[in-house]
């Protein structure tokens, strides 16, 4: 009956049993409606929004890399180009816009420099002469030569500034935005002529000195225009540095804190 | 590349397989162009074949039931994206292997086996005498018994050496089928199929008989 030698089983042989573990005929009938109802739930099932969305995206995935990096490319050069600034600077009124800083009151002019703390304010010779040069001649005549460039040595921070503390920092930012308002203002000049007035505008009416957010994008702007260093004149670094030792600080007290616990007589410590 | 090159030479030699590619080719044009009993005559052809490759590589029939017919509604969705650069089968293969592939890797930890009973005919009879000679009831427990171990070894495999060996040896697939199959060369292919049957042999060691 046997016709393959006894001696002789191979691990071939062996994978055909394998192939010889079937399903009994009647298994295929059940088999068949099952796959049909599936077949018809597949056909009817409605297809979720997401499901387009994500073979859209997965289409979009098999972009090559230079592709996609000229794509970011284009949309910052876009963005770059549409953007405010650059609209200002494209439109020929960056001359306009800088001349209205040049012609402040007088009066004003010192209550800015009065505000902005005196040793941080001495610039070199050299930073004023050039930030004067940029202000149009034709404002020059409306004050004299000694105090025109006071309200510009608050603006135009030299590097020797960003040494110091964040607090005369933060009163040169409010005295420039201040001085901004001033400047921006529709006002008469004669209205803002005296000291005292503005003395008494400041103690009365104290939400009046906060400039609008508008006043305040305008001002970025500019100072943005003129390349201006404005903000943070403390280096970033430094502030980084100071936040994470706080922080730091903060969890390592919290964290030595919750080691210790006291109940009754016994005092706990967990490592 | 290499696998469609070595399939067309394998057509070129083999004309039986070439006429059931261009016949399927031409049941996937009828059902391309809306004829859904085309693609149930397909079904008719492949199921027991697909069932048999998903079955040796999950070792479970329920869910290599499921994952049949997982894979035949997978091909009647996507069967208008088929171009006709492989074979309808190969395509159709790789759609079971990918499924069963994700499904074991998903049940990782899930191991349970239900087998079906081997049919007794032909070789298989020559091999079981070959390896007991007992009769009734204790052959029975004996092919039980055998059919564990084997079931074993395979699931010791890798689930990649799995698939290659239930390609070439249950499912008589060619190395350069299973290197279009599972998307890799036919050098991997034949390398695997070294591997896998090194560790098969020495799991199955007691029942082989040179």
């Amino acid at each position: 009956m046997s016709q393959l030698p006894p001696d002789k089983v191979t691990l071939e042989d062996l994978l055909r049993l394998k192939r010889a573990e079937r399903p009994p005929a009647e298994f295929w009938a059940q088999f068949d409606r099952e796959l049909q109802a599936k077949q018809l739930a597949a056909l009817v099932g409605k297809k979720r929004w997401w499901h387009s969305a994500a073979r859209t995206l997965t289409r979009f995935s098999y972009l090559p890399l230079g592709a996609t990096a000229a794509l970011a490319f284009a949309v910052m050069v876009a963005h770059q180009y549409l953007s405010p600034v650059a609209e200002i600077a494209r439109s020929g009124k960056l001359p306009a816009a800088v001349a209205k800083i040049a012609p402040a009151p007088a009066a004003l002019r010192t209550e800015v420099a009065a505000l902005a703390p005196s040793p941080a304010v001495t610039l070199p010779e050299k930073t004023t002469s050039t930030t004067v040069a940029s202000v149009p001649p034709a404002n020059h005549s409306a004050a004299p030569a000694a105090t025109r460039t006071l309200p510009t040595t608050v603006i135009w921070l030299p590097d020797t500034l960003q040494a110091t503390d964040a607090t005369s920092l933060s009163e040169h930012s409010m005295s420039v935005s201040f001085a901004d308002e001033r400047f921006a203002s529709p006002r008469p000049a004669s209205n803002l002529e005296s000291m005292g007035e503005v003395k008494a505008r400041r103690t009365a009416d104290p939400l009046a000195q906060v400039s609008s957010p508008t006043e305040m994008q305008h001002a970025r702007l500019l100072a943005a225009l003129t390349d201006v260093r404005l903000v943070s004149a403390v280096d970033p670094v430094t502030l980084m540095h100071q936040r994470l030792a706080t922080r730091m600080g903060d969890d390592g007290l919290a964290d030595d804190a919750g080691r210790f616990d006291a109940s009754g007589n016994s005092v706990s410590l967990k490592f | 590349m290499e696998a469609s090159k070595a399939i067309t030479k394998a057509f070129v030699a083999n004309p039986e397989r070439q006429q059931e590619a261009d016949a399927d080719r031409a049941l996937v044009q009828q059902v391309q162009a809306g004829d859904v009993a085309a693609f149930n005559r397909l079904i008719v052809k492949y199921r027991e074949r697909l069932y048999s490759v998903i079955y040796n590589m999950t070792g479970n029939r329920e869910d290599t039931a499921d994952l049949a017919q997982d894979t035949f509604i997978k091909a009647f969705q996507s069967i208008n994206r088929f171009q006709g650069h492989a074979t309808f089968f190969t395509w159709l293969y790789r759609i079971a292997v990918n499924s069963t592939v994700t499904h074991l890797r998903k049940n990782r930890l899930r191991t349970f086996f239900s087998l079906e009973k081997v049919v007794e005919e032909g070789k298989n009879s020559e091999i079981l005498a070959a390896l007991t000679d007992k009769s009734g009831a204790e052959r029975d427990t004996f092919v039980k018994e055998l059919q564990e171990k084997l079931n074993d070894a395979m699931q010791k495999l890798s689930i990649n050496h799995r698939t290659v060996i239930t390609l070439f040896e249950i499912d008589e697939l060619s190395h350069a089928e299973i290197a279009e199959v599972m998307d890799c060369s036919v050098g991997t292919v034949r390398s695997r199929l070294h591997y896998a049957k090194q560790l098969l042999q020495a799991e199955l060691q007691p029942y082989l008989r040179k």
